[in-house]
């Protein structure tokens, strides 16, 4: 828990960027591939490649998420893959379980049925 | 980074894309502009190939597709607006609610203010009725009088001339320097001799005048007109309106009486088109119309209107005649000559003819003058009084105005100390009052432009008909661009806006 003081100072994260460390957490991916994963997922409209990309300028900046030096598939047209780094991973952490709290308070209040509370409380709490 | 070979767009679309993707900041493009395209034809793709839709149109249905289209374009347009007001400071997180929500830090900033002070300025106006006005109608008085008269020394010193590339143009004075005469006109004979001897006009032309009588309609007309070398349109760079040019045929000895109408003639005569090619009596001596110049075309700009121009036919006699002197040339410089070569070459030209002619021309030489220049070269001090006399008066008008700001800066001296006391910087309570100012400085300079139309419409009535003619673009009136900047440039006035602004670092020390 050294790492947490570092990782708080990104709180909170702008929703998108939470969805792009979100779907980075599961595999390495490509511009595409995570606007077809966060649309998948959580049901949203895809977010556009203008907010994708300002997204990912933000994380790069800011060292939460890592490029490859190569495009994919060997010069073909998918772009860099994207890959979650150390500090990624802590800051998605701590963004998780500041929302879990908050959902933990909304369902204490009758906003959430409470079992969907607890899932992402205890979730979270693993960590 | 790798460098992306760069590909041909695939499809419009993508052309759009990358074209929007042109406007982001470089140091953003460099990044992603590769990656984003290719995120953006997969985007596309997909949204081509939609299925088809379930009411069993066979055609693909490319709604969605360009509903991706153009909500990307959109996406890349509000990127790039963000990127431009905040640069690399969006990418800071998290997100500074100042900063990224929309909002640019510096610019906006000063935007913002400046629209509060305006408003307040505004309201401040509202408050003080009786002082603004003042203040305005001072002004108005000042910069009214600036801009008559320099509307009016603006026209007659560079007057808008209805000729083509009017720097070219050049009057070519005869000259007498031992008796002091500097602006003479010419004899046929040493016009001939310029005109075929010089190297450096395209051509020259003369004009002298003819004062006519125009009979064979109910009654006669009295009519001021110019006989004038054919080529003097071409030389000029006019075109008449109707009808064709002079030929160098008409100008010859003997031939056939033609004549060119000035509008406001033809306008007289019943502006009927189907004049050209009849006959008009003048002077006892039929003149075929060939035609019809265009409204506002005057030649010579700086004598009375013309009614009509004719050629000169001269007779062998009348061309070899070197002691009448009675033409007054214009010649076109040939492009990237100077008036001075030009001058050079006709003084050349004029001390051979000196030396072969010594009964006429002994002791004659020649001049140029531009031909937008003539009138400020005799007007000029006139003009440097005139102009002086209203800056005099523009000075005593701000000075008024300053010593109404003085006093009312004691009046609002405890609203500016809780203004201090409540946080706003000098600078910012300078920039305030500042605003204030330009507020009632711009009022004082509409009103004042509008004040000098009315003066200049009064005083051009009240001129001698020689000076109403000299400057046309004068009587014309309208609203003149150049006017209108002078004016602007008088109601910024920045000695009294200076002088506010050190009055209240004062009050504001103490």
């Amino acid at each position: 828990m050294t790492s947490a003081a570092p990782a708080k100072g990104f709180l909170p994260l702008p929703h998108l960027a939470f969805q792009v460390l979100v779907s980075l957490a599961e595999a390495d991916r490509h511009g595409y591939a995570i606007v077809k994963e966060v649309a998948a997922r959580s049901g949203d409209r895809p977010p556009s490649t203008g907010s994708l990309y300002l997204s990912i300028a933000r994380l790069l900046e800011n060292g939460l998420i890592g490029q490859s030096e190569e495009p994919a598939d060997g010069g073909g047209r998918r772009g860099r893959v994207y890959r979650l780094t150390g500090l990624g991973r802590q800051v998605a952490e701590a963004e998780a379980d500041r929302l879990a709290s908050l959902l933990g308070t909304a369902a204490d209040r009758r906003l959430l049925p409470a079992g969907a509370a607890h899932g992402a409380a205890s979730g979270s709490a693993k960590s | 980074m790798a460098i992306q070979p760069r590909q041909p767009a695939d499809s419009w679309r993508h052309a759009a894309f990358r074209l929007a993707l042109v406007a982001l900041p470089e140091w953003f493009r460099d990044r992603f502009a590769a990656d984003m395209e290719a995120t953006f034809l997969e985007r596309f793709a997909v949204a081509r190939a939609a299925p088809l839709p379930s009411d069993g149109r066979r055609r693909r249905p490319r709604t969605p597709a360009l509903r991706v289209l153009l909500a990307e374009l959109g996406a890349v347009a509000r990127l790039f607006v963000r990127l431009r007001w905040s640069g690399q400071a969006l990418l800071d997180l998290p997100e500074h609610p100042a900063r990224v929500a929309g909002v640019m830090p510096k610019e906006r900033l000063l935007v913002e203010t400046l629209i509060q002070d305006f408003k307040f300025a505004l309201r401040m106006v509202r408050r003080n009725p009786g002082f603004v006005a003042v203040a305005v109608l001072t002004l108005a008085l000042g910069v009214g009088a600036n801009a008559t008269i320099f509307g009016m020394v603006a026209s007659m010193m560079a007057p808008r001339l209805p000729y083509a590339d009017t720097d070219e143009l050049m009057i070519v004075w005869s000259t007498f320097p031992e008796r002091g005469i500097d602006t003479n006109s010419t004899s046929p004979a040493d016009f001939l001799d310029w005109r075929s001897q010089n190297e450096t006009f395209v051509d020259l032309a003369a004009q002298t005048s003819w004062s006519a009588n125009l009979t064979g309609g109910e009654r006669p007309l009295r009519l001021d007109g110019y006989r004038v070398s054919a080529n003097i349109f071409r030389v000029l760079g006019a075109q008449p309106l109707l009808g064709r040019d002079f030929l160098s045929s008409d100008d010859a000895s003997g031939a056939e009486g033609v004549v060119m109408l000035s509008w406001r003639l033809w306008q007289r005569l019943g502006a009927d088109p189907g004049l050209i090619g009849d006959s008009l009596r003048i002077d006892g001596a039929e003149h075929t119309v060939v035609g019809v110049m265009p409204q506002g075309f005057e030649y010579p700009q700086f004598q009375f209107r013309g009614d009509f121009w004719a050629p000169m036919r001269l007779t062998p006699e009348q061309a070899a005649r070197r002691g009448g002197r009675n033409l007054v040339v214009v010649g076109r410089l040939l492009p990237d000559t100077t008036r001075k070569a030009g001058e050079l070459d006709i003084q050349q030209i004029a001390e051979q003819l000196a030396a072969e002619h010594p009964v006429d021309n002994a002791g004659r030489s020649a001049r140029l003058v531009a031909i937008d220049g003539m009138i400020a070269e005799r007007m000029m001090p006139a003009f440097a009084v005139l102009l002086a006399t209203v800056g005099a008066v523009l000075l005593i008008c701000c000075a008024n105005v300053a010593n109404l700001y003085l006093a009312r800066a004691s009046v609002r001296r405890r609203e500016i100390a809780v203004r201090s006391a409540l946080g706003a910087s000098r600078m910012r309570v300078v920039r305030q009052l500042l605003t204030e100012s330009v507020v009632v400085a711009t009022a004082g300079g509409i009103c004042g432009y509008a004040l000098s139309q009315v003066a200049g419409t009064l005083i051009i009535s009240s001129l001698p008909a020689f000076v109403v003619r000299v400057a046309p673009s004068a009587i014309e009136g309208g609203a003149d661009s150049r006017v209108l900047g002078f004016t602007m440039i008088v109601s910024s006035d920045r000695r009294r806006h200076r002088r506010i602004r050190h009055h209240h670092r004062h009050r504001l020390r103490e």
